[in-house]
Parts: C-alpha cells; sequence; structure tokens
C-alpha cells in the first residue's frame, strides 16, 4: 500500500436501510464467491469488494482518535455486508458505463476520481448537505453528502468542526482522491447525480494532518 | 469513576474519565474544543476541587509523541526570535496514550488577591487570607503555596518545607508547587528533594530554565559546580560558576597525592598540610572539606575540625549526619568544650536512635573518608571511647542522659575497640 486510505464517509442511513433488507442467514463472504465470474473486470464484485475492505479498513483515519469510534466500526461492518450482498445481487458497474450507449441503467455504481466540495459557504451544521463533484467522462458527478456521516467534524452540539485536518478540503477547494459507491439518482446530458454510500480516501503517505 | 483509557475510549467518553499522574487524581472535564491534531478538555484535580490544567489529547496517537515535540520546538524557537508564545504544556505518556498537560489553574477573585498581596510583600495580609482559606478548604494549594512562602521566611524553615510539600502532593505537576517546593528544600538544606523536583520540572517543561541559577546555587553549595556549567545562567552567576569550576580543578591537582592512612603525628602533618592547602583553594569540595576536617582531628586542632566539618555537614546525605555529630564532638572534646561535646554527643544518640544503637552504628576515629563509597576508615583505638568517658565525667553523672551512658558502654562491642579485635 503506497497510500493512507481509510473509508472518510458512510452513509449512515442508507446503510442501515440496506443493512435491514438483508437475509440475516446469507453468509455472503464465502457464498457468493464462487458465482462471481462474469467477464466484465470493471465490474464489482464480491471479490472487488472485499479488495475494498482488506485494505484501509476504517472509518476515519486509522489509529487515531475518533469520535464515535465504537458506532463507526459497527458501521463499517454494515457497510462490509451491504457492499457484498449488492455485489452478490449484481456486478456493480462503473461509473464510465453510464457513457455507453449499450449499457442498461443501473441502482448502483462505482467511481474512482479526484474529488471537491463544490459549493464552499455552507452552514456549519451536521444537518447541512454538501454537494462534491467529481468528473465521469465529460459529464460531472454530484454526490449529495451529509455532513453528519464525515468521519471527522460532527461534534456532540450539532454544528460541524472545520480544523486544519479537513479546513482546505471544506472551505478552500482542494482536490482529493477518493472511491465511492453511489445509488443513482439522475443521469443527464451534463451530469450525473447521485447519493454515496460511502466515499473511500486516498491520501499520500507524507499527509499526516489531512482528515476527513 | 473510570480511569481514561485511551486504547478504547471515545471521545464523547472522555469527560468524566480519571487521570492519575505523579500521585494526583484528575478528572477530565468540559470539552473546550478541538482542532486537527488535539481534543481539549478541562482537567479537574480532585483534591483541589477545580480545573487545574487542560488536558490536550492528540488525535493522532501513533505519532503523538513527535507531534508534540515538534510543537514544542516550534515554540521555543518562536521564543528565541523574541515572540510571545503561550507557556508550553507537558507530554505525558500515560492511559494507554499519550497526552499533553497545559497548565492553567481556576483562581477565584480571593486567589488572585492573596498572590497579589503575596507579591506586593503584603505578607501579614496575605497569610490572614491564605489562612482563612484553608480553614475552609484544607486542600487549597494556592494557599498553602503562599504560607510555604511567608512561614519558609521565617524562623521555622521546616515549617514552610512542611506546607510547600503539602501543596506538592496535592498538586505535583504544577510548577508553581514545585518552585516553592525547591526554595524551601533548599533553605533546610534538604537537597534531594530540591533535585528530585528540579529534575521532574525539567524533565516535563525542558524549555524552562527559570530555575537554573537557582540549581547553579545548589550545585555550588555541593561542591558540584561544573555541573552548572551547562545551565543557563545570567552573566554574572555564569562567571561565578566558572571561577568555581577553576577553584576545584586547582584544588584537585592538590589532592593528586598519595595519602599514607597512618594515624602518626608525622603523617597526620604531612596529609593536614596538603589537604589544608587543597581546602583554602576550594572549600566546598564534601571530599576535601570532610578529610581535611578529620585530619585536623587526629593533629589535635579538635575546634578547627569541629568548624570545617559543621560547615560542610549539611550538604552531606542525612544518613550519615549521626556519625558526623560525633566526629565533631570529638573536636569539641579536644578542645575541652565539654559541654559543647556533651549537646552533639546527645544529639548523635538520638539521631541514632537511643536505645535502638547498634555498636557498629558509633563512629570510631576517623582516618579517611571514601566518598564514593560514603564510608570511613577506622583506626584501631580506645580514642574515642576515652574521649566520650572524659565528656560524660566532665558533664556530672547526674546531668547526662541514660541513653548517652548506655551509648558510651556499646564501644566495649565497637568493632575498632581493639579489645573486641583480638577475642
Amino acid at each position: 500500500m503506497n497510500a493512507i486510505e481509510y473509508f472518510c464517509y458512510v452513509s449512515r442511513n442508507k446503510i442501515d436501510q440496506l443493512y435491514q433488507q438483508l437475509d440475516p442467514q446469507a453468509d455472503y463472504e464465502v457464498t457468493e464467491l464462487a458465482e462471481q465470474e462474469t467477464d466484465r473486470r470493471s465490474d464489482w464484485k464480491t471479490g472487488q469488494v472485499l479488495a475494498l475492505f482488506s485494505a484501509g479498513r476504517s472509518y476515519g483515519k486509522k489509529s487515531v482518535l475518533q469520535r464515535e469510534a465504537k458506532i463507526k466500526r459497527t458501521y463499517l461492518e454494515k457497510l462490509e455486508r451491504v457492499m457484498l450482498a449488492l455485489a452478490a445481487e449484481t456486478p456493480i458497474p462503473p461509473a464510465s458505463d453510464l457513457d455507453r450507449w449499450d449499457m442498461d441503467l443501473s441502482a448502483y455504481y462505482h467511481h474512482t476520481g479526484e474529488f471537491r466540495v463544490e459549493q464552499q459557504d455552507f452552514e456549519l451544521r451536521i444537518d447541512t448537505v454538501v454537494e462534491l463533484i467529481s468528473y465521469v467522462g465529460e459529464r460531472s458527478l454530484l454526490l449529495d453528502c451529509s455532513l453528519r456521516n464525515f468521519s471527522e467534524g460532527p461534534l456532540p452540539d450539532g454544528s460541524f468542526a472545520l480544523n486544519s485536518a479537513n479546513h482546505r478540503f471544506f472551505r478552500s477547494g482542494m482536490v482529493l482522491t477518493m472511491t465511492t459507491v453511489f445509488l443513482l439518482l439522475e443521469v443527464g446530458q451534463s451530469r450525473v447525480v447521485g447519493s454515496p454510500l460511502f466515499l473511500k480516501l486516498s491520501l499520500p503517505l507524507s499527509d499526516r494532518l489531512t482528515m476527513l | 469513576m473510570t480511569d481514561l483509557d485511551l486504547r478504547t475510549d471515545d471521545p464523547e467518553e472522555f469527560q468524566g474519565r480519571v487521570v492519575r499522574l505523579d500521585g494526583a487524581e484528575y478528572e477530565i472535564g468540559a470539552h473546550l474544543g478541538e482542532g486537527g491534531e488535539r481534543y481539549v478538555y478541562e482537567l479537574i484535580n480532585r483534591r483541589f476541587g477545580r480545573c487545574t490544567h487542560v488536558i490536550l489529547i492528540l488525535r493522532d496517537q501513533e505519532n503523538a509523541a513527535e507531534i508534540s515535540s515538534k510543537a514544542i520546538e516550534i515554540s521555543q524557537q518562536l521564543r528565541d526570535l523574541g515572540l510571545p508564545v503561550v507557556h508550553d504544556p507537558f507530554m505525558v505518556y500515560a492511559h494507554g496514550g499519550v497526552f499533553e498537560l497545559r497548565e492553567g489553574i481556576d483562581r477565584t477573585d480571593t486567589e488572585v488577591k492573596m498572590a497579589r498581596l503575596l507579591d506586593a510583600e503584603r505578607y501579614d495580609e496575605a497569610e490572614t487570607m491564605a489562612e482563612n482559606i484553608l480553614a475552609t478548604h484544607p486542600d487549597n494549594f494556592l494557599a498553602l503555596i503562599v504560607l510555604a512562602h511567608i512561614r519558609g521566611r521565617g524562623v521555622d524553615p521546616y515549617q514552610g518545607m512542611r506546607l510547600a510539600l503539602a501543596a506538592l502532593k496535592i498538586e505535583p505537576n504544577t510548577r508553581a508547587c514545585k518552585v516553592a517546593a525547591m526554595r524551601c528544600a533548599l533553605a533546610v538544606g534538604a537537597f534531594r528533594t530540591f533535585w528530585w523536583q528540579y529534575e521532574d520540572m525539567r524533565a516535563k517543561w525542558p524549555n524552562d530554565h527559570s530555575m537554573d541559577d537557582v540549581a547553579a546555587s545548589a550545585h555550588m553549595t555541593l561542591g558540584t559546580p561544573e555541573k552548572a556549567t551547562g545551565l543557563k545562567l545570567a552573566d554574572e552567576l555564569a562567571e561565578l560558576v566558572h571561577r568555581e569550576v577553576e577553584a576545584k580543578r586547582r584544588a584537585d591537582e592538590v589532592m593528586r597525592t598519595t595519602f599514607t592512612l597512618e594515624d602518626t603525628p608525622e603523617r597526620n602533618k604531612r596529609n593536614c598540610d596538603i589537604l589544608g592547602r587543597a581546602y583554602r583553594l576550594y572549600a566546598r569540595s564534601p571530599y576535601i572539606a570532610v578529610n581535611y576536617g578529620l585530619a585536623l582531628l587526629r593533629t589535635g586542632a579538635g575546634r578547627d575540625a569541629h568548624d570545617v566539618l559543621s560547615r560542610i555537614l549539611p550538604v552531606l546525605d542525612s544518613q550519615l549526619h549521626a556519625e558526623f555529630l560525633g566526629y565533631m564532638a570529638f573536636g569539641l572534646a579536644i578542645d575541652s568544650d565539654w559541654a559543647g561535646a556533651y549537646q552533639l554527643l546527645d544529639h548523635m544518640t538520638r539521631r541514632l536512635g537511643d536505645n535502638d544503637i547498634k555498636p557498629a552504628d558509633l563512629p570510631g576515629w576517623p582516618l579517611w573518608w571514601v566518598e564514593r563509597d560514603g564510608a570511613i576508615v577506622y583506626s584501631r583505638t580506645h580514642r574515642p571511647f576515652k574521649l566520650i568517658a572524659q565528656v560524660l565525667t566532665h558533664i556530672g553523672a547526674n546531668q547526662v542522659r541514660p541513653e548517652v551512658r548506655t551509648m558510651a558502654q556499646l564501644y566495649a562491642r565497637h568493632p575498632c575497640n581493639p579489645e573486641q579485635l583480638s577475642r
């Protein structure tokens, strides 16, 4: 691993909802592996999901004291199970498939790219939703993210703390590389709108301070 | 109450956790804020009942020590440039992780006023105020410090020391308590307590040199001026240290000779002359002063021996004091100062434990002090007992405490008693 990786954002509501729909008896990690062979290497199947969780398996930067660390561990386990279940049901295609006329639309897509916060004068409350922007081909990919679900920043009094570790991303247009799986909400000529299940951040090893 | 455990506790669980440090118990209080590197909470000293510090818990525990050291280093660089910088926190490895403590005592208006009165040298008013505070809050270390300062200046510096140590026990992680304890310790010659607190202060606040001048004075008193050369000192004091180091070097040159430990008048005189030369060059070396004092004793200069030994006694290990009181008593006895000699013997007997004295604990006739081992080489002779017997005879049987008489009788079983050895 040549980067610091971790899940910086997990959509707790969506994960809770999806988790409730899971078959509690199903053992996705084991039983679905054999059923995953498809001819499309870019699709995410169980193997890719397992790989996603094999490195940087942490909600928030690892070895860093986190608020709600115990709750976050629970959500990471739920996320893993949900992701395995989704991938087992239907392989998750890459967002670049949205540019292909020959592909059917899927409910979920995965994407890895550079993200930044579109509007930077938002209110610092945990119920604020910010829009993250990336690009899929020529189209912008817009992801609506609730500040509550970022690993760093939410405070018990409902405010969202900006500090030296996250200020540049939220207020100064800093670009960070992330991987996401999002629920597709809208596909238009110039934009794709989604709601992310998670955002996994990848930072250079030298970056000791950035935390989202 | 649960102890803080940084391996398992989440930040929202910090409040109410107990932090133990150097014997003091604290409770993490209100959340004061957080930044990219630290969570910040009040820290309440449980005996004092109020906030004495701010605890800064580093988020990145893996690199916490490095982050903390770097921050302190940068602060010092800014300070060196003459920029105003908030005082340094100190780093602590405990409770499963790394955190910092920054002093920040929550003082009442009365406590602030008390401190101002002390600074203004209005001691009576400050003392009354401190006493009033302690009447209702005996664990108020701020009042104890004020009283320690005032009473330590008075006729009983030991009372000042007791008060300062009481304050230190309540709050060992605040510099004001350490400084009070150090000053009181020096006033009573409690050098171990002084160094213990000085070293702890330097370990916690390596950039704080406010007590270096006092430490230099202590080093000079103890005859180790060379240890003060690395301290940050005022120019005048640095010059004085330099002169002392040079004097000690020249005295050590004189001491580079072979001493023959033979209790004859010729040998004693020769040794005494050499030691006298070294002593006149540098009188603060315990090694030189003690051996010079003992040589004077053997040459019959009893009063001089007493004076030299009594000057160096305060810097010797307190475990040696009883024994040296004996040598000083021998000196006065040689000088026919029977009352003075008896007083010292009585004092020695009490320090040795009155009815619990072992014959080997009694001072023999000293030939040499081996500083490294803190041990005295004795001569096989009846001399000490004869001197003591003379003292007791002159004082009169009815004036001698029974314990002192029993002590004298124990010399029959002293290891250096020639009869005892020949058995």
